[in-house]
């Protein structure tokens, strides 16, 4: 329990990257499935922001007069990944979105399950 | 030739300057940039193999500063025959499904499609030589994205939907391989694979807690497991391959797939160390795993009733067998590659070669309606005969190498108890799995040459097509050439495993 | 240069067939083609059993321990030498048989193929070699037996397919076993061999009994034997009384005398259950055949049964057991041959399919049924017959083994002598003496003997029955000399 409260951080993460994951896995409304993959990718954003924070010390950006000494700053890498990821995210979640809307217009319904079910009464009626 | 060690950064490179002027120049000049990059590939490809076979493997730095600072890729002969494999598959397949794609697609959208397969490539290429755990999750979130825009290429609402399944099992994928290299990271504060092997090693050596590292080796194998399509994850593969354009489903099954088996080839071998991730029952776990995919798959193949979807679930069989040899450790690594090659060579011809038999039947796709169809286009008939054959196992074919490889690797280690189980259930689920491929792959065989035909409808006959034609004729040849001549890969495939990790 | 010709002999019935399928020559020039590719092709046997030494040649090596060779010893002598003679007047009769029928170029096509595969399993220096041929075969059958194209004979070749691919992947991890076990894979004939045989030789053993015993139709794996009995009979009687059975109890032979040796397996529980196996098989197939009214599923019964005489004898392991099985191998496919053929024209001439349909037909087909009679003498033992002397083999070399296993097989081999008499003779029988009543009076005047093409191999092969029978001692001695 102590170790939960003293690493609150991760703790949180992945709470919120169960809840991010169970929403994309399991809701059937489309949009809410891409928040849940939203708050999946958010969570692992504060895990890796969480493993690079060093208490005390300054963000990794040195003005003219800093010396580059390593020990005054954060670990800059994780900030890097974060970055990457959120670059990834926004590209899944932009075609997400382009197929929810191609498919509304087809089908005019979020539910996925709806969905599967008018393309399978469709294809009993075809060969 | 030091000259030779640039050549895969070139591949990625070319690779993505094509995926840049094709997404705006016109189809005709995309098809052929897009020819021109794959033949380019594959020559380097070859070159970079017979380089590395002499001389070992190479560490290649991509900035100023060496590995851990900077990013490396790191490449010896196993990545280089992986690397001759895929450009060479997707220029076959892109010359077996080139009719069926014009006719498939949204004609002024084409170029698009051909900068889907050249992100495809780039995504497949960067995964086969990368070094470092982070840059293969940016690589495998594109080949994602660009498996998932195959996917809908077709643009019917069951295809979007397809699409739209197929992403989200995909990213739930995704997001536990990210999770797991997040804790590989946190661990071990390397990104750079020969690092954190090294890490990982003193820490499994000394007597510190491994659960945080176990958990990682799980998420990551069961991330890249969900995405290729191992059993239980396979119930995608149908409505994905199956309702595809030719080139489409060819590339997603035969290569796509094993993108992220290589993926996982590599973390297992490379990241954590053989020797540690033998301490652990990760790799049972996948044995049994592969095993019943392999029976489990070829019923599902069974029950289907349409050829396309049946040549799918096929692959979610033939991915098993994949798992099965990587199950049995650094032994049956050799038989695990040799099938990813078999596979990639023989799917997407099935796949090209039953596309036909569809047209010559008019657009109609349950068996029945499949009936003496070998006749009206006779190499399809042929093609489709030796995909099945090399399935099922047919001497001279590269499938009998295949399960030769798995039997032999398997008896190998049967000093503990755990080497008797494993032999006994490979040969087990091997000999079941032959009988379960011949009953789907050989009664469709048998159906296409039936001339006894009851149906009313005329069978047409299809148009010659020479692309269609010449990729026909190159994959018959290769999988003879591997069922008959197999032993400099298998040494390739050998060498270097031993220069993996 | 023994290379050459070796290759060359299987390769002329397996490019015949091809460029006949390819380019599809009318009647008469595909008999003049077909006759000449399948003559040429058993002179060239009978001259290379002749002159060709016994020594091996690589031509493809595949992996380590694994390679594609040729090699003409004394065993493949004997099978190729047998199919040989045979195949040419098979052919003719097959001619005769599907004079009526649309598709006859495709199967007389694949028939000619057939030829060469079976050489090709006689040449095999090793067990891939001969395991490549053994898959071919089944690959290169299965158009003759679904070539009606009815349900019946889908499904006959589906259940064919399955049960000879699940026997293949049983062979192949033997094989692999056996070859990891021992180092080496090719045939060598060995009797004393110094050490004993490992855990892992004697499981792959038995993985290759039950894969080369599909084959060899042993119970239970022998379903698929009369179930492809609605196949055209040329294909039931060459194929599965002389090349596909065959090639299964010669595989056998292989891997028992030819690979570990066969004093390597002698006394061990292998012996035995193979012993076990082989007696049940000869009493079932005895007695099954001894219900069954149809013609060709009653002899395929009777093939069943006869093929686990070959397979009794291996599992005696000696040399007597050796010469026995191949005497066997010899005769039994001659008069098989013989019966099958008279079923066929029967059923092509006549209609009747069933045994009770057959009253009173000797008056019409006389020739048919006198061969008939001596074929039915040798397939039961009659002395004089040919049948006879491969029994009497058998029966020495079960009572010089002197265990209580090879005593049951040699009573079920009696026994099953007893019933063969009476299943097989009494077809003549009912065909001379009893009168032919209304319910088959249709079938009695349409029968006929018009077929000389047809006629011709039966008289030959129920003659060859009375003759071997007769100058049994040539054959005998020859065996011995070989392999004792």
């Amino acid at each position: 329990m102590e170790e939960l409260f003293s690493h609150y951080m991760e703790a949180i993460a992945i709470l919120l990257f169960a809840i991010g994951f169970s929403i994309l896995l399991f809701n059937k409304n489309l949009i809410k499935k891409i928040m849940g993959l939203n708050i999946m990718d958010s969570g692992m954003y504060l895990l890796l922001a969480s493993i690079g924070y060093i208490d005390g010390l300054k963000a990794p950006i040195g003005g003219a007069s800093e010396s580059a000494d390593a020990s005054l700053f954060v670990n800059p890498i994780p900030a890097g990944l974060v970055l990457t990821g959120i670059v990834v995210s926004v590209s899944v979640t932009a075609i997400m979105l382009a197929l929810t809307i191609r498919l509304y217009a087809r089908y005019h319904t979020l539910n996925l399950d709806e969905i599967f079910e008018k393309i399978h009464k469709n294809e009993d009626k075809g060969e | 030739m030091s000259f030779i060690i640039n050549l895969p950064l070139f591949t990625v490179i070319l690779g993505l300057v094509a995926v840049v002027l094709t997404s705006f120049l016109n189809g005709k000049i995309s098809k052929i940039i897009n020819i021109v990059v794959e033949i380019t590939a594959i020559v380097f490809g070859i070159l970079v193999t017979i380089y590395t076979s002499k001389n070992g493997y190479v560490e290649y730095q991509l900035g100023h500063l060496a590995a851990p600072f900077c990013n490396q890729i790191r490449f010896g002969p196993y990545e280089g025959v992986l690397a001759i494999m895929i450009p060479l598959v997707m220029l076959l397949s892109l010359l077996a499904g080139d009719s069926h794609a014009k006719r498939d697609i949204v004609p002024n959208k084409i170029h698009s499609f051909y900068t889907l397969l050249d992100l495809a490539l780039v995504a497949l290429i960067a995964i086969v030589y990368t070094d470092d755990i982070f840059t293969g999750f940016v690589f495998l979130e594109i080949s994602t994205l660009s498996s998932v825009g195959l996917t809908m290429i077709k643009n019917h609402g069951r295809q979007i939907a397809a699409a739209l399944r197929y992403m989200i099992i995909n990213l739930l994928g995704s997001g536990l391989f990210l999770l797991g290299c997040i804790f590989i990271y946190g661990e071990t504060g390397y990104l750079s694979m020969t690092y954190i092997q090294g890490k990982i090693t003193e820490i499994f050596a000394s007597n510190q807690s491994v659960v945080g590292l176990t958990i990682a080796f799980t998420l990551i194998s069961i991330g890249l497991s969900v995405k290729s399509g191992l059993f239980p994850f396979y119930f995608w593969m149908g409505d994905t391959y199956g309702e595809n354009t030719t080139t489409a489903s060819s590339v997603l099954s035969g290569l796509i797939s094993k993108g992220y088996i290589i993926l996982l080839i590599k973390f297992i071998y490379r990241t954590f160390g053989i020797n540690n991730v033998l301490q652990t029952s990760l790799l049972d776990v996948l044995f049994i795993l592969g095993a019943l995919g392999m029976i489990f798959g070829s019923i599902t193949a069974i029950r289907q009733k349409v050829i396309n979807k049946m040549v799918s679930y096929s692959s979610a069989a033939q991915i098993g067998y994949v798992f099965l040899g990587i199950g049995l450790g650094e032994v049956g690594l050799v038989a695990a590659t040799f099938h990813i090659l078999t596979h990639a060579l023989c799917k997407p011809l099935l796949f090209s070669t039953s596309n036909r038999l569809i047209d010559a039947s008019g657009k109609r796709k349950k068996f029945a309606n499949l009936k003496g169809t070998g006749y009206a286009d006779k190499i399809a008939g042929i093609g489709f005969t030796i995909g099945s054959l090399s399935m099922v196992g047919c001497p001279l074919l590269a499938g009998f190498i295949s399960k030769y490889l798995f039997v032999t690797e398997s008896i190998m280690d049967m000093s503990t108890t755990t080497g008797k189980v494993k032999a006994i259930i490979t040969i087990i689920a091997l000999v079941v799995s032959t009988l379960l491929n011949t009953i789907y792959y050989l009664r469709t065989v048998m159906t296409i040459f039936n001339t006894n035909r009851e149906e009313t409808f005329e069978l047409k006959r299809n148009k010659y097509d020479p692309m269609f034609v010449i990729s026909t004729i190159c994959f018959i040849a290769l999988i003879f050439a591997l069922g008959m001549f197999p032993s400099s890969i298998i040494s390739l495939i050998e060498q270097g495993i031993a220069l993996l990790g | 240069m023994s290379s050459w010709v070796l290759i060359i002999i299987f390769i002329i019935p397996l490019l015949s067939g091809l460029l006949m399928s390819i380019f599809k020559p009318k009647d008469r020039l595909m008999k003049i083609i077909s006759y000449t590719s399948v003559i040429l092709t058993s002179i060239l046997v009978w001259f290379s059993i002749f002159l060709i030494q016994d020594e091996g040649f690589v031509i493809l090596k595949i992996v380590e321990k694994y390679q594609i060779s040729l090699r003409f010893d004394n065993a493949g002598k004997i099978f190729a030498g047998m199919v040989s003679l045979l195949w040419p007047l098979a052919l003719m009769y097959s001619y005769g048989y599907m004079k009526h029928d649309e598709r006859r170029g495709i199967y007389n096509n694949f028939y000619v193929m057939t030829y060469g595969v079976v050489l090709g399993l006689c040449f095999s220096e090793n067990l891939l070699t001969m395991f490549i041929f053994y898959e071919m075969l089944t690959f290169i059958t299965l158009p003759l037996i679904i070539h009606p194209m009815t349900s019946e004979a889908k499904r006959a070749g589906r259940i064919y397919l399955y049960y000879s691919l699940s026997g293949s992947s049983l062979s192949l991890v033997g094989m692999i076993m056996m070859t990891t076990s021992l180092g080496t894979n090719s045939f060598n004939l060995a009797f004393e061999m110094s050490q004993s045989a490992s855990t892992l030789y004697q499981i792959g053993f038995v993985f290759c009994f039950l894969g080369f015993g599909v084959k060899s139709a042993i119970f239970p794996l022998h379903y698929w034997l009369p179930t492809a009995g609605v196949a055209p009979t040329p294909t039931t009687a060459l194929l599965h009384a002389v090349a596909v059975v065959k090639a299964g109890v010669f595989a056998l032979i292989r891997i028992t005398y030819y690979l570990g040796g066969a004093s390597l397996l002698q006394g061990t529980w292998i012996q035995y259950f193979m012993m076990m196996v082989a007696s049940f098989t000869i009493l079932f197939g005895s007695i099954k055949a001894l219900k069954e009214q149809h013609l060709k599923r009653r002899f395929a019964y009777s093939t069943i049964s006869n093929l686990s005489y070959i397979v009794l004898a291996i599992s005696f392991m000696s040399r007597l057991g050796l010469v026995s099985a191949f005497l066997h191998l010899v005769i039994h496919s001659i008069t098989k041959i013989c019966l099958f053929f008279c079923c066929g024209e029967i059923i092509e001439n006549s209609s009747a399919k069933y045994v009770y349909e057959l009253n009173g037909i000797g008056k019409k087909m006389p020739l048919t049924m006198i061969s008939f009679t001596l074929a039915s003498c040798s397939i039961t033992g009659i002395p004089l017959f040919a049948g006879f002397v491969s029994k009497y083999y058998l029966i020495k070399a079960g009572l010089s083994l002197a265990n209580v296993f090879s005593y049951i097989g040699v009573g079920c081999l009696i026994v099953s002598a007893l019933l063969t008499a009476v299943y097989s003779l009494s077809i003549p029988f009912v065909s001379f003496v009893n009168k032919p009543n209304e319910k088959n009076q249709q079938i009695i005047d349409k029968a006929n003997e018009n077929s000389k093409e047809m006629l011709a191999p039966i008289i030959t092969f129920s003659l060859l029955c009375l003759v071997l029978g007769v100058g049994s001692s040539f054959l005998v001695s020859l065996f011995m000399n070989l392999f004792m």
